[in-house]
Protein backbone atom coordinates (compact mmCIF):
# COMPACT_ATOMS: atom_id res chain seq x y z
CA UNK A 1 0.00 0.00 0.00
CA UNK A 2 1.51 3.36 -1.36
CA UNK A 3 -0.19 6.66 -0.12
CA UNK A 4 1.02 10.37 -0.99
CA UNK A 5 -0.54 12.80 1.60
CA UNK A 6 -1.15 16.51 0.97
CA UNK A 7 1.97 16.49 -1.63
CA UNK A 8 3.51 19.68 -3.32
CA UNK A 9 5.77 20.14 -5.76
CA UNK A 10 7.85 23.45 -6.60
CA UNK A 11 10.49 23.48 -9.15
CA UNK A 12 11.90 27.42 -7.95
CA UNK A 13 8.94 29.75 -7.63
CA UNK A 14 6.89 27.70 -10.29
CA UNK A 15 4.23 25.49 -8.43
CA UNK A 16 3.61 22.57 -10.10
CA UNK A 17 0.85 20.74 -8.28
CA UNK A 18 -0.37 20.89 -4.36
CA UNK A 19 -2.43 18.98 -1.67
CA UNK A 20 -2.39 16.02 -4.04
CA UNK A 21 -3.70 13.28 -2.25
CA UNK A 22 -3.25 9.13 -4.45
CA UNK A 23 -4.28 6.45 -1.90
CA UNK A 24 -2.90 3.12 -4.01
CA UNK A 25 -4.55 -0.26 -2.62
CA UNK A 26 -2.94 -3.79 -3.44
CA UNK A 27 -4.03 -4.93 -6.95
CA UNK A 28 -5.40 -1.84 -8.44
CA UNK A 29 -4.38 -0.26 -11.58
CA UNK A 30 -4.36 3.54 -11.82
CA UNK A 31 -3.95 5.45 -14.44
CA UNK A 32 -2.11 8.98 -14.19
CA UNK A 33 -3.61 11.24 -16.83
CA UNK A 34 -3.05 14.61 -17.72
CA UNK A 35 -1.51 17.89 -19.52
CA UNK A 36 2.16 17.76 -20.21
CA UNK A 37 3.81 19.84 -17.44
CA UNK A 38 0.89 18.91 -14.82
CA UNK A 39 3.73 17.31 -13.17
CA UNK A 40 2.76 13.25 -13.92
CA UNK A 41 6.43 12.37 -14.00
CA UNK A 42 7.48 14.35 -10.30
CA UNK A 43 4.47 12.88 -8.68
CA UNK A 44 5.67 9.53 -9.51
CA UNK A 45 9.23 10.43 -8.86
CA UNK A 46 7.79 11.62 -5.21
CA UNK A 47 5.64 8.22 -4.51
CA UNK A 48 8.65 6.42 -5.25
CA UNK A 49 10.78 8.09 -2.92
CA UNK A 50 13.16 9.16 -5.51
CA UNK A 51 12.43 13.47 -4.90
CA UNK A 52 11.41 15.22 -1.94
CA UNK A 53 7.81 16.79 -2.00
CA UNK A 54 7.57 20.65 -0.94
CA UNK A 55 5.13 19.41 1.54
CA UNK A 56 3.19 16.09 2.35
CA UNK A 57 4.31 12.82 2.31
CA UNK A 58 4.49 9.52 1.29
CA UNK A 59 3.29 6.31 3.42
CA UNK A 60 4.71 3.43 2.06
CA UNK A 61 3.86 -0.56 3.20
CA UNK A 62 5.93 -2.12 0.73
CA UNK A 63 8.21 -1.63 -1.74
CA UNK A 64 7.66 0.60 -4.67
CA UNK A 65 9.44 0.96 -8.05
CA UNK A 66 9.97 3.99 -10.55
CA UNK A 67 10.29 2.73 -14.32
CA UNK A 68 11.06 5.61 -16.26
CA UNK A 69 10.38 5.32 -20.42
CA UNK A 70 14.07 6.72 -20.93
CA UNK A 71 15.70 3.86 -19.04
CA UNK A 72 17.57 1.92 -21.57
CA UNK A 73 19.89 -0.52 -20.04
CA UNK A 74 23.18 -1.22 -22.04
CA UNK A 75 22.75 -2.83 -24.91
CA UNK A 76 25.19 -6.09 -24.06
CA UNK A 77 22.40 -6.87 -20.91
CA UNK A 78 20.08 -9.68 -20.77
CA UNK A 79 16.97 -9.34 -19.56
CA UNK A 80 18.27 -11.93 -16.97
CA UNK A 81 21.14 -9.90 -15.97
CA UNK A 82 18.30 -7.20 -15.36
CA UNK A 83 16.75 -8.41 -12.44
CA UNK A 84 19.87 -10.03 -11.35
CA UNK A 85 21.32 -7.08 -10.75
CA UNK A 86 18.67 -6.17 -8.81
CA UNK A 87 18.87 -8.97 -6.55
CA UNK A 88 22.99 -8.87 -6.25
CA UNK A 89 22.37 -6.01 -3.42
CA UNK A 90 21.01 -8.74 -1.14
CA UNK A 91 24.16 -10.40 -1.77
CA UNK A 92 27.11 -9.51 0.39
CA UNK A 93 29.59 -7.60 -1.81
CA UNK A 94 32.29 -10.77 -2.43
CA UNK A 95 29.15 -13.15 -3.15
CA UNK A 96 29.52 -12.24 -7.14
CA UNK A 97 27.26 -15.48 -8.28
CA UNK A 98 23.58 -16.16 -8.39
CA UNK A 99 21.88 -18.38 -5.61
CA UNK A 100 19.71 -21.07 -7.05
CA UNK A 101 16.97 -19.32 -5.24
CA UNK A 102 17.75 -16.22 -7.10
CA UNK A 103 17.84 -18.30 -10.47
CA UNK A 104 13.93 -19.59 -9.98
CA UNK A 105 12.94 -16.20 -9.13
CA UNK A 106 14.23 -14.47 -12.01
CA UNK A 107 12.96 -16.89 -14.11
CA UNK A 108 9.35 -17.04 -12.37
CA UNK A 109 9.34 -13.12 -13.34
CA UNK A 110 10.25 -13.96 -16.52
CA UNK A 111 7.43 -15.99 -16.85
CA UNK A 112 5.21 -13.91 -15.42
CA UNK A 113 6.47 -11.16 -18.38
CA UNK A 114 6.20 -13.93 -21.00
CA UNK A 115 10.08 -13.06 -21.69
CA UNK A 116 10.96 -16.88 -20.77
CA UNK A 117 11.99 -17.24 -24.44
CA UNK A 118 14.51 -13.50 -24.88
CA UNK A 119 15.99 -13.81 -20.94
CA UNK A 120 19.30 -14.65 -22.60
CA UNK A 121 18.91 -12.16 -25.43
CA UNK A 122 20.82 -8.96 -25.05
CA UNK A 123 18.69 -5.94 -25.05
CA UNK A 124 20.08 -4.27 -28.17
CA UNK A 125 18.05 -7.57 -30.16
CA UNK A 126 15.09 -6.65 -27.91
CA UNK A 127 12.09 -4.29 -29.11
CA UNK A 128 10.80 -1.67 -27.00
CA UNK A 129 7.90 -3.49 -25.50
CA UNK A 130 10.36 -6.47 -24.55
CA UNK A 131 12.68 -3.73 -22.69
CA UNK A 132 9.85 -2.59 -20.49
CA UNK A 133 9.02 -5.99 -19.66
CA UNK A 134 12.32 -6.69 -18.85
CA UNK A 135 12.47 -3.94 -16.47
CA UNK A 136 8.96 -4.91 -14.93
CA UNK A 137 10.38 -8.47 -14.57
CA UNK A 138 13.08 -7.40 -12.94
CA UNK A 139 11.56 -5.09 -10.64
CA UNK A 140 8.73 -8.24 -9.43
CA UNK A 141 12.39 -9.87 -8.84
CA UNK A 142 12.75 -8.14 -6.39
CA UNK A 143 9.38 -8.31 -5.13
CA UNK A 144 7.93 -4.73 -5.70
CA UNK A 145 4.53 -4.31 -4.46
CA UNK A 146 4.03 -0.99 -6.50
CA UNK A 147 4.51 -0.11 -9.90
CA UNK A 148 5.53 3.07 -10.77
CA UNK A 149 5.46 3.19 -14.54
CA UNK A 150 5.94 6.67 -16.47
CA UNK A 151 4.91 6.22 -20.02
CA UNK A 152 4.34 2.60 -20.48
CA UNK A 153 3.45 3.05 -23.84
CA UNK A 154 5.95 5.32 -25.24
CA UNK A 155 7.40 4.31 -28.39
CA UNK A 156 5.59 1.75 -28.50
CA UNK A 157 3.41 0.54 -31.57
CA UNK A 158 0.06 -0.25 -31.29
CA UNK A 159 -0.05 -3.63 -30.39
CA UNK A 160 3.73 -3.54 -27.82
CA UNK A 161 0.88 -1.23 -25.82
CA UNK A 162 -1.88 -3.21 -26.09
CA UNK A 163 0.51 -6.30 -24.75
CA UNK A 164 2.27 -4.17 -22.04
CA UNK A 165 -1.07 -2.96 -20.70
CA UNK A 166 -2.23 -6.29 -20.64
CA UNK A 167 0.61 -7.30 -18.60
CA UNK A 168 0.44 -4.96 -16.49
CA UNK A 169 -3.24 -5.56 -15.76
CA UNK A 170 -2.46 -9.44 -15.74
CA UNK A 171 -0.05 -8.23 -12.54
CA UNK A 172 -2.81 -6.50 -10.75
CA UNK A 173 -4.68 -9.68 -10.58
CA UNK A 174 -2.08 -11.01 -8.44
CA UNK A 175 -2.18 -7.93 -5.80
CA UNK A 176 0.56 -5.99 -7.10
CA UNK A 177 -0.68 -2.05 -7.65
CA UNK A 178 0.36 -0.10 -10.71
CA UNK A 179 0.56 3.07 -11.42
CA UNK A 180 0.92 4.36 -14.78
CA UNK A 181 1.31 7.76 -15.95
CA UNK A 182 -0.33 8.04 -19.77
CA UNK A 183 -1.53 9.94 -22.73
CA UNK A 184 -3.86 7.71 -23.83
CA UNK A 185 -7.02 8.07 -22.31
CA UNK A 186 -9.17 5.02 -24.30
CA UNK A 187 -6.17 2.95 -22.96
CA UNK A 188 -6.55 4.33 -19.50
CA UNK A 189 -9.98 4.20 -19.54
CA UNK A 190 -9.92 0.52 -20.88
CA UNK A 191 -6.92 -0.96 -18.67
CA UNK A 192 -7.33 1.04 -15.37
CA UNK A 193 -9.71 0.70 -12.25
CA UNK A 194 -9.43 3.92 -11.63
CA UNK A 195 -8.24 7.09 -13.39
CA UNK A 196 -6.20 9.77 -11.46
CA UNK A 197 -6.09 13.51 -13.65
CA UNK A 198 -3.53 16.46 -12.50
CA UNK A 199 -4.32 19.39 -13.71
CA UNK A 200 -3.82 22.82 -12.98
CA UNK A 201 -1.77 21.92 -9.85
CA UNK A 202 -4.76 19.88 -8.43
CA UNK A 203 -5.20 15.89 -8.78
CA UNK A 204 -8.68 14.24 -8.56
CA UNK A 205 -9.07 10.50 -9.03
CA UNK A 206 -11.97 8.40 -9.02
CA UNK A 207 -13.30 5.07 -11.50
CA UNK A 208 -12.92 6.19 -15.41
CA UNK A 209 -16.30 7.01 -16.14
CA UNK A 210 -15.96 9.60 -13.59
CA UNK A 211 -13.33 11.70 -14.07
CA UNK A 212 -13.24 10.99 -18.06
CA UNK A 213 -16.06 13.59 -18.56
CA UNK A 214 -16.36 15.96 -21.47
CA UNK A 215 -16.10 18.58 -18.67
CA UNK A 216 -12.88 18.09 -16.51
CA UNK A 217 -11.13 16.94 -19.81
CA UNK A 218 -12.28 20.33 -21.33
CA UNK A 219 -11.06 21.79 -18.06
CA UNK A 220 -7.94 19.93 -18.17
CA UNK A 221 -6.48 20.06 -21.70
CA UNK A 222 -8.46 23.12 -23.04
CA UNK A 223 -10.12 21.14 -25.84
CA UNK A 224 -13.46 19.14 -26.74
CA UNK A 225 -13.49 15.08 -26.21
CA UNK A 226 -16.29 13.57 -27.28
CA UNK A 227 -16.79 9.91 -25.08
CA UNK A 228 -18.47 7.06 -26.58
CA UNK A 229 -18.81 3.68 -24.98
CA UNK A 230 -17.11 0.19 -27.00
CA UNK A 231 -20.14 -1.30 -28.45
CA UNK A 232 -18.79 -4.51 -27.32
CA UNK A 233 -16.74 -4.23 -24.28
CA UNK A 234 -18.43 -0.82 -22.88
CA UNK A 235 -15.19 1.01 -21.73
CA UNK A 236 -15.16 4.70 -22.80
CA UNK A 237 -13.80 5.74 -26.17
CA UNK A 238 -12.05 9.46 -25.86
CA UNK A 239 -12.14 11.19 -29.62
CA UNK A 240 -10.37 14.66 -28.80
CA UNK A 241 -12.43 16.82 -31.50
CA UNK B 1 14.41 -22.50 -17.48
CA UNK B 2 16.63 -25.01 -18.50
CA UNK B 3 17.31 -23.13 -21.97
CA UNK B 4 17.89 -19.82 -19.90
CA UNK B 5 20.24 -21.22 -18.16
CA UNK B 6 22.65 -23.49 -20.42
CA UNK B 7 22.32 -20.11 -22.61
CA UNK B 8 23.98 -18.57 -19.44
CA UNK B 9 25.75 -20.96 -19.13
CA UNK B 10 27.44 -21.13 -22.36
CA UNK B 11 28.02 -16.89 -22.46
CA UNK B 12 29.65 -17.38 -18.60
CA UNK B 13 31.85 -20.36 -20.03
CA UNK B 14 32.60 -17.81 -22.94
CA UNK B 15 33.24 -14.84 -20.50
CA UNK B 16 35.14 -17.23 -18.30
CA UNK B 17 37.32 -18.36 -20.94
CA UNK B 18 38.20 -14.73 -22.57
CA UNK B 19 39.30 -13.42 -18.50
CA UNK B 20 41.54 -16.81 -18.60
CA UNK B 21 43.34 -15.63 -21.72
CA UNK B 22 43.80 -12.33 -20.59
CA UNK B 23 45.39 -14.12 -16.69
CA UNK B 24 47.44 -16.12 -18.58
CA UNK B 25 48.90 -13.10 -21.12
CA UNK B 26 49.80 -11.01 -17.52
CA UNK B 27 52.47 -13.52 -16.44
CA UNK B 28 54.12 -14.38 -19.37
CA UNK B 29 53.89 -10.39 -20.34
CA UNK B 30 55.65 -9.81 -16.75
CA UNK B 31 58.37 -12.60 -16.92
CA UNK B 32 58.95 -11.44 -20.50
CA UNK B 33 59.63 -8.00 -19.92
CA UNK B 34 62.59 -9.42 -17.27
CA UNK B 35 64.41 -10.70 -20.67
CA UNK B 36 64.18 -7.01 -21.82
CA UNK B 37 66.47 -3.99 -21.32
CA UNK B 38 69.05 -1.58 -22.35
CA UNK B 39 71.62 -4.31 -20.48
CA UNK B 40 71.91 -7.49 -23.18
CA UNK B 41 71.37 -10.63 -20.58
CA UNK B 42 71.71 -13.85 -21.11
CA UNK B 43 68.56 -15.62 -20.90
CA UNK B 44 69.89 -18.24 -18.98
CA UNK B 45 71.44 -15.43 -16.37
CA UNK B 46 68.35 -14.16 -15.92
CA UNK B 47 66.71 -17.38 -15.11
CA UNK B 48 69.28 -18.58 -12.78
CA UNK B 49 69.10 -15.49 -11.06
CA UNK B 50 65.04 -15.43 -10.46
CA UNK B 51 65.57 -18.45 -8.95
CA UNK B 52 68.56 -17.59 -6.36
CA UNK B 53 67.06 -14.22 -4.88
CA UNK B 54 69.68 -14.39 -2.35
CA UNK B 55 72.75 -14.56 -4.96
CA UNK B 56 74.69 -11.53 -5.81
CA UNK B 57 76.38 -9.85 -8.80
CA UNK B 58 75.57 -7.25 -11.92
CA UNK B 59 73.03 -9.65 -13.46
CA UNK B 60 71.37 -10.51 -10.30
CA UNK B 61 71.17 -6.36 -9.05
CA UNK B 62 69.84 -6.06 -12.42
CA UNK B 63 66.88 -7.92 -12.83
CA UNK B 64 65.93 -8.26 -8.57
CA UNK B 65 66.72 -4.43 -8.53
CA UNK B 66 65.58 -2.56 -11.64
CA UNK B 67 63.44 -4.64 -13.49
CA UNK B 68 61.82 -6.89 -11.45
CA UNK B 69 60.37 -3.96 -9.22
CA UNK B 70 59.54 -2.25 -12.25
CA UNK B 71 57.69 -4.68 -13.67
CA UNK B 72 55.53 -4.91 -10.74
CA UNK B 73 54.99 -1.17 -10.84
CA UNK B 74 53.68 -1.06 -14.29
CA UNK B 75 51.24 -3.99 -13.75
CA UNK B 76 49.78 -2.35 -10.55
CA UNK B 77 49.80 0.77 -12.68
CA UNK B 78 48.10 -0.49 -15.28
CA UNK B 79 45.73 -2.42 -13.37
CA UNK B 80 44.74 0.26 -11.08
CA UNK B 81 44.26 3.06 -13.93
CA UNK B 82 42.07 0.55 -16.14
CA UNK B 83 40.14 -0.49 -13.34
CA UNK B 84 39.92 3.32 -12.04
CA UNK B 85 38.68 4.18 -15.87
CA UNK B 86 36.00 0.93 -15.61
CA UNK B 87 34.31 2.82 -12.73
CA UNK B 88 34.02 6.74 -13.63
CA UNK B 89 33.26 5.64 -17.19
CA UNK B 90 30.00 3.47 -15.03
CA UNK B 91 29.70 5.88 -12.73
CA UNK B 92 29.49 8.81 -14.79
CA UNK B 93 27.67 6.95 -17.55
CA UNK B 94 29.66 8.46 -19.90
CA UNK B 95 31.89 5.87 -22.06
CA UNK B 96 34.81 9.00 -22.97
CA UNK B 97 35.88 9.43 -19.07
CA UNK B 98 38.80 8.21 -17.46
CA UNK B 99 40.47 9.29 -15.03
CA UNK B 100 42.31 12.59 -17.53
CA UNK B 101 39.32 13.34 -18.57
CA UNK B 102 37.60 13.49 -15.15
CA UNK B 103 40.15 16.07 -13.65
CA UNK B 104 41.00 13.54 -11.17
CA UNK B 105 44.91 12.60 -12.60
CA UNK B 106 44.99 16.68 -12.67
CA UNK B 107 44.33 16.84 -9.59
CA UNK B 108 46.21 13.76 -8.00
CA UNK B 109 49.44 15.21 -10.10
CA UNK B 110 48.98 18.61 -8.48
CA UNK B 111 49.08 17.73 -5.16
CA UNK B 112 51.86 14.92 -5.46
CA UNK B 113 53.86 17.91 -7.37
CA UNK B 114 53.40 20.39 -4.04
CA UNK B 115 54.21 17.56 -2.21
CA UNK B 116 57.53 16.39 -4.41
CA UNK B 117 58.34 20.65 -4.02
CA UNK B 118 57.76 20.63 -0.15
CA UNK B 119 59.77 17.50 -0.29
CA UNK B 120 57.48 15.51 1.85
CA UNK B 121 58.13 11.70 2.85
CA UNK B 122 57.42 9.37 -0.38
CA UNK B 123 54.95 7.88 1.87
CA UNK B 124 52.73 10.71 2.23
CA UNK B 125 52.82 11.25 -1.43
CA UNK B 126 50.35 9.21 -2.77
CA UNK B 127 47.98 10.52 0.36
CA UNK B 128 48.29 14.26 -0.90
CA UNK B 129 47.74 13.15 -4.92
CA UNK B 130 44.31 11.37 -3.20
CA UNK B 131 43.30 14.52 -1.75
CA UNK B 132 43.90 16.70 -4.69
CA UNK B 133 42.40 13.92 -6.85
CA UNK B 134 38.93 13.64 -4.49
CA UNK B 135 38.93 16.97 -4.48
CA UNK B 136 38.94 18.18 -8.52
CA UNK B 137 36.70 14.41 -8.83
CA UNK B 138 34.41 16.08 -6.88
CA UNK B 139 34.48 19.30 -8.34
CA UNK B 140 33.63 18.02 -11.79
CA UNK B 141 31.11 15.46 -10.48
CA UNK B 142 29.44 18.88 -9.16
CA UNK B 143 29.61 20.97 -12.16
CA UNK B 144 28.59 17.77 -14.61
CA UNK B 145 26.00 16.53 -12.36
CA UNK B 146 23.39 14.77 -13.75
CA UNK B 147 23.32 12.35 -16.72
CA UNK B 148 21.68 13.91 -19.45
CA UNK B 149 23.42 14.12 -22.68
CA UNK B 150 24.06 17.80 -21.23
CA UNK B 151 25.36 16.83 -18.31
CA UNK B 152 28.06 14.48 -19.85
CA UNK B 153 29.35 17.00 -21.97
CA UNK B 154 29.49 19.67 -19.05
CA UNK B 155 31.26 16.91 -17.50
CA UNK B 156 33.77 16.60 -20.22
CA UNK B 157 33.97 19.96 -20.38
CA UNK B 158 34.94 20.68 -16.51
CA UNK B 159 37.05 17.66 -16.69
CA UNK B 160 39.66 19.16 -18.95
CA UNK B 161 38.75 22.93 -17.79
CA UNK B 162 40.07 21.42 -13.75
CA UNK B 163 43.02 19.75 -15.40
CA UNK B 164 44.04 22.97 -17.92
CA UNK B 165 44.33 24.79 -14.13
CA UNK B 166 46.20 22.05 -12.64
CA UNK B 167 48.72 21.49 -15.34
CA UNK B 168 48.88 25.87 -15.23
CA UNK B 169 49.13 25.28 -11.21
CA UNK B 170 52.05 22.61 -12.18
CA UNK B 171 54.39 24.77 -14.46
CA UNK B 172 54.37 27.74 -12.08
CA UNK B 173 55.15 25.25 -9.33
CA UNK B 174 57.90 23.74 -11.54
CA UNK B 175 59.12 27.77 -12.43
CA UNK B 176 59.31 28.53 -9.03
CA UNK B 177 61.25 25.46 -7.99
CA UNK B 178 63.92 26.21 -10.78
CA UNK B 179 65.93 24.01 -12.45
CA UNK B 180 67.23 21.64 -9.27
CA UNK B 181 63.72 21.23 -8.60
CA UNK B 182 61.36 21.26 -11.35
CA UNK B 183 63.24 18.52 -13.87
CA UNK B 184 62.67 15.67 -11.45
CA UNK B 185 58.90 16.89 -11.13
CA UNK B 186 58.95 17.15 -15.21
CA UNK B 187 60.54 13.54 -15.76
CA UNK B 188 57.75 12.19 -13.40
CA UNK B 189 54.64 14.35 -15.05
CA UNK B 190 55.50 12.71 -18.21
CA UNK B 191 54.93 9.61 -17.15
CA UNK B 192 57.08 6.70 -16.50
CA UNK B 193 58.33 4.22 -14.31
CA UNK B 194 62.09 4.61 -14.79
CA UNK B 195 64.32 4.62 -11.73
CA UNK B 196 61.34 3.49 -9.50
CA UNK B 197 62.33 0.38 -7.05
CA UNK B 198 60.97 -1.74 -4.13
CA UNK B 199 60.93 1.62 -1.82
CA UNK B 200 58.22 3.18 -4.53
CA UNK B 201 56.41 -0.13 -4.99
CA UNK B 202 56.15 -0.80 -1.02
CA UNK B 203 54.55 2.66 -0.51
CA UNK B 204 52.33 2.49 -3.42
CA UNK B 205 50.97 -0.97 -2.83
CA UNK B 206 48.98 -0.66 -0.18
CA UNK B 207 47.21 2.42 -1.55
CA UNK B 208 46.56 0.66 -4.74
CA UNK B 209 45.95 -2.30 -2.98
CA UNK B 210 43.23 -0.97 -0.74
CA UNK B 211 41.64 0.87 -4.08
CA UNK B 212 41.37 -2.24 -6.07
CA UNK B 213 40.20 -4.03 -2.83
CA UNK B 214 37.41 -1.71 -2.61
CA UNK B 215 36.77 -1.20 -6.50
CA UNK B 216 35.79 -5.41 -6.36
CA UNK B 217 33.32 -5.06 -3.37
CA UNK B 218 31.32 -2.59 -5.19
CA UNK B 219 30.92 -4.28 -8.29
CA UNK B 220 26.73 -4.87 -7.52
CA UNK B 221 26.51 -0.97 -6.89
CA UNK B 222 29.04 -0.02 -9.88
CA UNK B 223 26.61 -2.87 -12.60
CA UNK B 224 23.47 -0.97 -10.63
CA UNK B 225 24.95 2.57 -11.57
CA UNK B 226 25.53 1.93 -14.99
CA UNK B 227 21.35 1.36 -15.16
CA UNK B 228 21.29 4.80 -14.60
CA UNK B 229 20.16 6.79 -11.16
CA UNK B 230 16.30 6.02 -10.80
CA UNK B 231 16.84 2.46 -11.55
CA UNK B 232 19.67 1.91 -9.31
CA UNK B 233 17.90 3.72 -7.00
CA UNK B 234 14.22 1.60 -6.99
CA UNK B 235 16.23 -1.42 -6.65
CA UNK B 236 17.27 -0.13 -3.27
CA UNK B 237 20.90 1.18 -4.00
CA UNK B 238 21.62 4.30 -1.95
CA UNK B 239 22.65 5.93 -5.12
CA UNK B 240 24.24 9.02 -3.41
CA UNK B 241 26.22 7.46 -1.08
CA UNK B 242 27.16 4.46 -3.54
CA UNK B 243 28.02 7.35 -6.42
CA UNK B 244 30.73 8.64 -3.63
CA UNK B 245 32.18 5.20 -2.73
CA UNK B 246 32.40 4.70 -6.32
CA UNK B 247 34.65 8.01 -6.79
CA UNK B 248 36.48 7.85 -3.86
CA UNK B 249 38.13 4.14 -4.73
CA UNK B 250 38.73 5.61 -8.11
CA UNK B 251 40.38 8.34 -6.94
CA UNK B 252 42.37 6.60 -4.10
CA UNK B 253 43.40 4.47 -7.26
CA UNK B 254 44.48 6.74 -9.47
CA UNK B 255 46.81 8.62 -6.85
CA UNK B 256 48.41 5.85 -5.88
CA UNK B 257 49.56 5.77 -9.72
CA UNK B 258 49.68 9.07 -10.14
CA UNK B 259 52.15 9.11 -7.20
CA UNK B 260 54.50 6.29 -8.50
CA UNK B 261 54.16 7.09 -12.08
CA UNK B 262 52.91 10.16 -13.16
CA UNK B 263 50.82 11.01 -16.16
CA UNK B 264 50.29 7.75 -17.98
CA UNK B 265 47.03 8.59 -20.05
CA UNK B 266 44.60 6.61 -22.22
CA UNK B 267 45.37 3.43 -20.52
CA UNK B 268 42.14 3.90 -18.38
CA UNK B 269 40.05 5.04 -21.26
CA UNK B 270 41.23 2.05 -23.71
CA UNK B 271 41.57 -0.91 -21.79
CA UNK B 272 37.71 -0.94 -19.99
CA UNK B 273 37.06 -0.19 -23.45
CA UNK B 274 38.08 -3.39 -25.14
CA UNK B 275 37.80 -5.31 -22.30
CA UNK B 276 34.01 -4.26 -22.14
CA UNK B 277 33.90 -5.83 -26.09
CA UNK B 278 36.29 -8.59 -25.53
CA UNK B 279 34.73 -9.90 -22.20
CA UNK B 280 32.23 -8.07 -20.79
CA UNK B 281 30.61 -4.80 -19.40
CA UNK B 282 29.41 -6.28 -16.28
CA UNK B 283 31.35 -4.82 -13.61
CA UNK B 284 32.51 -8.48 -11.93
CA UNK B 285 33.93 -9.26 -15.36
CA UNK B 286 34.98 -5.89 -16.55
CA UNK B 287 37.28 -4.92 -13.72
CA UNK B 288 38.91 -8.69 -13.18
CA UNK B 289 39.61 -8.10 -17.27
CA UNK B 290 40.39 -4.49 -17.14
CA UNK B 291 42.49 -5.82 -13.98
CA UNK B 292 44.82 -7.99 -16.27
CA UNK B 293 44.77 -6.19 -19.33
CA UNK B 294 45.95 -2.68 -18.20
CA UNK B 295 48.31 -4.60 -16.45
CA UNK B 296 50.01 -5.99 -19.07
CA UNK B 297 49.70 -3.02 -21.48
CA UNK B 298 51.80 -1.01 -19.36
CA UNK B 299 54.26 -3.98 -19.35
CA UNK B 300 54.40 -3.99 -23.12
CA UNK B 301 54.23 -0.16 -23.20
CA UNK B 302 57.20 0.29 -20.47
CA UNK B 303 59.07 -2.59 -22.37
CA UNK B 304 58.54 -0.97 -25.54
CA UNK B 305 59.47 2.84 -24.09
CA UNK B 306 62.59 1.57 -22.27
CA UNK B 307 63.91 -0.30 -25.67
CA UNK B 308 62.53 1.55 -29.31
CA UNK B 309 65.26 4.50 -28.34
CA UNK B 310 67.87 3.15 -26.36
CA UNK B 311 69.79 4.32 -24.04
CA UNK B 312 66.82 7.43 -23.96
CA UNK B 313 64.05 6.17 -22.77
CA UNK B 314 60.57 7.32 -24.04
CA UNK B 315 58.29 8.50 -21.24
CA UNK B 316 55.56 6.16 -20.51
CA UNK B 317 52.92 8.85 -20.81
CA UNK B 318 54.18 10.07 -24.41
CA UNK B 319 54.12 6.89 -25.99
CA UNK B 320 51.24 5.94 -24.53
CA UNK B 321 49.24 9.03 -26.16
CA UNK B 322 50.83 8.26 -29.32
CA UNK B 323 48.49 4.99 -29.38
CA UNK B 324 46.26 6.45 -27.45
CA UNK B 325 44.99 9.56 -29.60
CA UNK B 326 44.12 7.76 -32.80
CA UNK B 327 41.78 5.22 -30.16
CA UNK B 328 40.36 7.92 -28.85
CA UNK B 329 39.35 9.62 -32.27
CA UNK B 330 38.23 6.20 -33.87
CA UNK B 331 36.10 6.26 -30.57
CA UNK B 332 34.30 9.32 -31.53
CA UNK B 333 33.17 7.72 -35.06
CA UNK B 334 31.29 4.27 -34.14
CA UNK B 335 28.75 3.90 -31.44
CA UNK B 336 30.20 2.98 -27.82
CA UNK B 337 28.82 1.31 -25.07
CA UNK B 338 28.70 1.02 -21.69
Amino acid sequence: MLRGENLAVHYGTRRIFSSVNLGVSPGRFIALVGPNGSGKSSLLRVLAGLQKPAAGSVVSQGSSMLIAPSANPPADLTPFDLAAYGLALRRKPWQWGLPPAGHARIAAALERCSLTAHASSCVANLSAGEVQRAWIAAALAVDTDTLLIDEPTTHLDVRYQIEILHTLKALTQSGIAVVAAMHDLTLAARFADDVALLADGRLVCGSPADILTPALLSDAFGITVSLHRHPEEGYLICLPR
Amino acid sequence: MASTSSQSAVVSRTRLARLALLALLLPLVGVAALFVGSSALAPDAVFWSLLHPHAAGVTHTIVWELRLPRVLIALGVGAGLAIAGALLQALFRNPLVDPYITGVAAGAALAAAIGFTLQVAFALVPALAFCGGLACAALVAVIGGNETPAGNLRLVLAGVAISALCSALVTLLLLHGGQANGMPILAWLAGGINGRGWIDLRWTAGYLGLGIASAFLQVHAVNLLRLGSVPAAGFGLPVARARFGVLVTASLITAACVAVSGIVGFVGLMVPHVVRRFVSGDARWLLAGSALAGGSVIVIADVLARSLMPPTEIPLGVLLALVGVPFFLSLTRRPVEL
